[in-house]
């Protein structure tokens, strides 16, 4: 099937009056819920159904993935400017973004993360039109041996890469998997660690523990560790200039493209832009000359991180409208949304369904330059908030971090578990262990458990399924090389530091 | 092996090590199943908790090099910020529904910029109240969250 066409005559129906507010509408809603903390992509996608009624399915798919779109873009802003990242996918944005602002250099962060959301997100719909099926087949060959033994090896290089002790970066990872286990057990219906109290039936939410391990870590920490010092050293940050200078730019641009591929190929897989994300910050560290200055405002670490979070959106489309197949909440929603409308989402539907398809794809493109259009100018004003004083500005994220927490659930019990968090964060920090792993341990670990179960329950022969698979073997493997290696750096380090002691 | 001296160092991994065996307590009253399933409910949260508590006490005997995590960190600063801040924030979560959104909002913020230091009160009611009601705005008016702004 020739594709040039069939994009053209998606352009030319997604470039109407109507399709063009929607996107409008979308990427901005969008762009405000990625700010906010607590409101998810997928529970705005939800809310969007009742009015979708009213529009015919083009628009309201095309305003729909607007707000996914969107909130990609959004998540950056709070992560850079105030460390509260609005979704679990924007947490390894904060890891550098967070201290660029606290130098002065946050408007430029925010620059450079817009620039890579708009590359990473159009070269995944680049992606996503030209190698949608045979990508999608790829996915297929992963099952639960597979998808534990990848998120397996993505936790173990956030213990590894993260933290400066591996001991307490696989502490802190272990706390996060053991958060995911409370609650009801999905295979057997009983509740685990729940200590009788009713709300932890659910779970624990992973936005609350983000929100209060960065946010409210973040006010009680800076509320602390600056007592007794001149007032004059704590009065603001400063905005900063915004315009990235060239070196800057040079310095983004391979992270850029690393991450966007990166992001588009763990999009396609279970774990999407949480994995894209952090696999992009460990490769860019990896490759580093100075892989010290990352965790400390590596501009490479941030830029490849966002990159990758907006072109998995893309790889996350490829196993939704080809196969049927939804990896995050938003895209079980936006399955929801297609079924509403009588599609049936799996390969046939590009075939019958081509011309509505195209046209929501062609909007994906457009939603990218709305987006960038909308959000760049806004980077000026964005960046204001950095001259606010510390003194009013970390009581002010402590409420909003508060009522981002309530806005989840409606409920008391969030924000009381978001202050508790909060409490860990300051405790964590305070003890040199690094929230990240805990909360990647979180986001990973309730998939995790569930595909070694399922994969357990598949095999005839036990654990050795992990390693019968092929894929699942080569990234245990890795896995292994990896701890190999950081081991022997780590060694050779504190021999090297001893010898000039 | 050198053993941690510094309260950072051995706070956390303490806790650690209780949580591990609060985990193990709690799994083991978990009923059995007569699921098929290799891994059933307890062996996942079983194993944490055994890696937890092991890895707390290589903490705690000093396996892993000193942080400089708790630079700057003072037990003063712990009494006259930490708690404070988090006695506020408790008494904020207990107002919220006996206050309503603006009045404990705004009581919480001041109660915070006179904690940093701001001596002017009314500068500081003024920006509480201003942002609380910007925050009501936004969260209740805009997007639709259940928030009284007022006592029921």
């Amino acid at each position: 099937m020739d594709t040039l066409p069939l994009i053209m005559n998606g352009f030319s129906q997604a470039l109407t009056v109507p399709n063009l507010l929607a996107a409008f509408f979308g990427c901005f809603l969008g762009t405000v819920v990625g700010v906010l903390p607590g409101i998810g992509p997928s529970t705005t996608v939800a809310l969007m159904i009742p009015i979708s009624f009213a529009m015919n399915p083009a628009t309201a798919l095309i305003m729909m993935m607007g707000v996914y779109c969107g909130a990609m873009y959004g998540g950056a802003i709070t992560s850079i400017l105030i460390n509260v990242p609005g979704e679990a996918s924007s947490v390894m944005t904060a890891v550098d973004g967070y201290p660029l602002a606290k130098q002065g250099r946050g408007g430029v962060a925010m620059v450079l993360c817009q620039v890579g959301s708009f590359i990473g997100g159009t070269l995944s719909i680049v992606g996503l039109m030209l190698v949608a099926l045979p990508l999608a087949n790829f996915a297929l060959e992963f099952g639960p041996a597979e998808n534990f033994s990848v998120m397996f090896f993505a936790l173990i290089l956030a213990a590894t890469l993260i933290s400066e002790s591996m001991l307490r970066g696989i502490t802190a990872l272990i706390m996060g998997l053991i958060l995911t286990s409370i609650g009801t057990d999905l295979q057997t219906g009983l509740g685990r660690l729940t200590m009788g109290v009713p709300e932890l039936l659910d779970g624990i939410d992973n936005v609350v523990v983000i929100i209060g391990v960065f946010g409210i870590g973040e006010v009680l920490w800076y509320v602390v560790s600056t007592y007794g010092k001149e007032e004059t050293t704590l009065e603001r940050i400063g905005a900063g200039r915004w315009i990235p200078n060239r070196e800057e730019w040079w310095a983004g641009l391979g992270p850029i493209f690393r991450g966007s591929l990166t992001g588009f190929m763990t999009g396609l897989l279970a774990a999407g832009s949480v994995l894209g994300s952090f696999l992009s910050y460990s490769f860019e560290k990896r490759l580093s000359k100075h892989p010290e200055k990352f965790g400390k405002g590596a501009l490479e670490g941030m830029v490849a991180c966002e990159s990758a979070n907006n072109a998995s959106t893309g790889g996350a489309l490829i196993p939704l409208l080809t196969l049927g197949i939804p990896h995050s909440g938003t895209t079980a929603i936006l399955l929801t949304v297609l079924t509403m409308y009588g599609l049936k989402p799996g390969p046939q539907m590009m075939i019958d369904q081509a011309p509505l398809m195209w046209t929501v794809i062609a909007s994906l493109y457009i939603a990218n330059v709305i987006l960038i259009i909308m959000n760049l100018p806004a980077v000026g004003i964005f960046i204001k908030i950095l001259d606010i004083p510390l003194k009013f500005l970390m009581p002010i994220i402590l409420v909003f971090a508060s009522v981002g927490a309530f806005s989840i659930n409606g409920s008391l019990t969030d924000v009381i578990l978001v202050l508790l968090f909060g409490v860990l964060g300051f405790f964590m920090r305070w003890s040199g262990f690094t929230p990240v792993a805990m909360v990647l341990g979180m986001v990973l670990g309730d998939r995790m458990e569930q595909s070694l179960r399922q994969a357990l329950m598949l095999s005839s022969n036990g654990p050795m399924i992990l390693l019968t698979k092929p894929i699942s073997l080569a990234f245990l493997l890795l896995t292994a090389a990896i701890v190999a290696v950081d081991l022997m750096t780590r060694k050779k380090g504190r021999i090297a530091d001893d010898s000039e002691g | 092996m050198k053993r941690p001296k510094k309260l950072s160092e051995t706070l956390l991994p303490l806790i650690l090590l209780v949580m591990a065996g609060l985990v193990f307590i709690s799994i083991w009253r978990l009923p059995v199943t007569s699921t098929a399933d290799l891994v059933g409910p307890r062996m996942y949260p079983w194993t944490l908790a055994g890696l937890l508590a092991i890895l707390s006490v290589l903490l705690l005997t000093g396996f892993a090099p000193s942080h400089g995590g708790d630079v700057g960190i003072t037990v003063a600063a712990l009494l006259r910020r930490f708690l404070p801040l988090v006695l506020f924030s408790t008494l904020y979560v207990f107002a919220l529904p006996l206050l309503g959104f603006l009045i404990a909002t705004t009581a919480l913020l001041m109660a915070c910029f006179y904690l940093l230091g701001e001596q002017k009160h009314w500068l500081s009611f003024l920006v509480a109240a201003g942002c609380s009601v910007a925050t009501y705005l936004i969260f209740a008016t805009l997007l639709g969250i259940q928030l009284n702004a007022f006592p029921v």
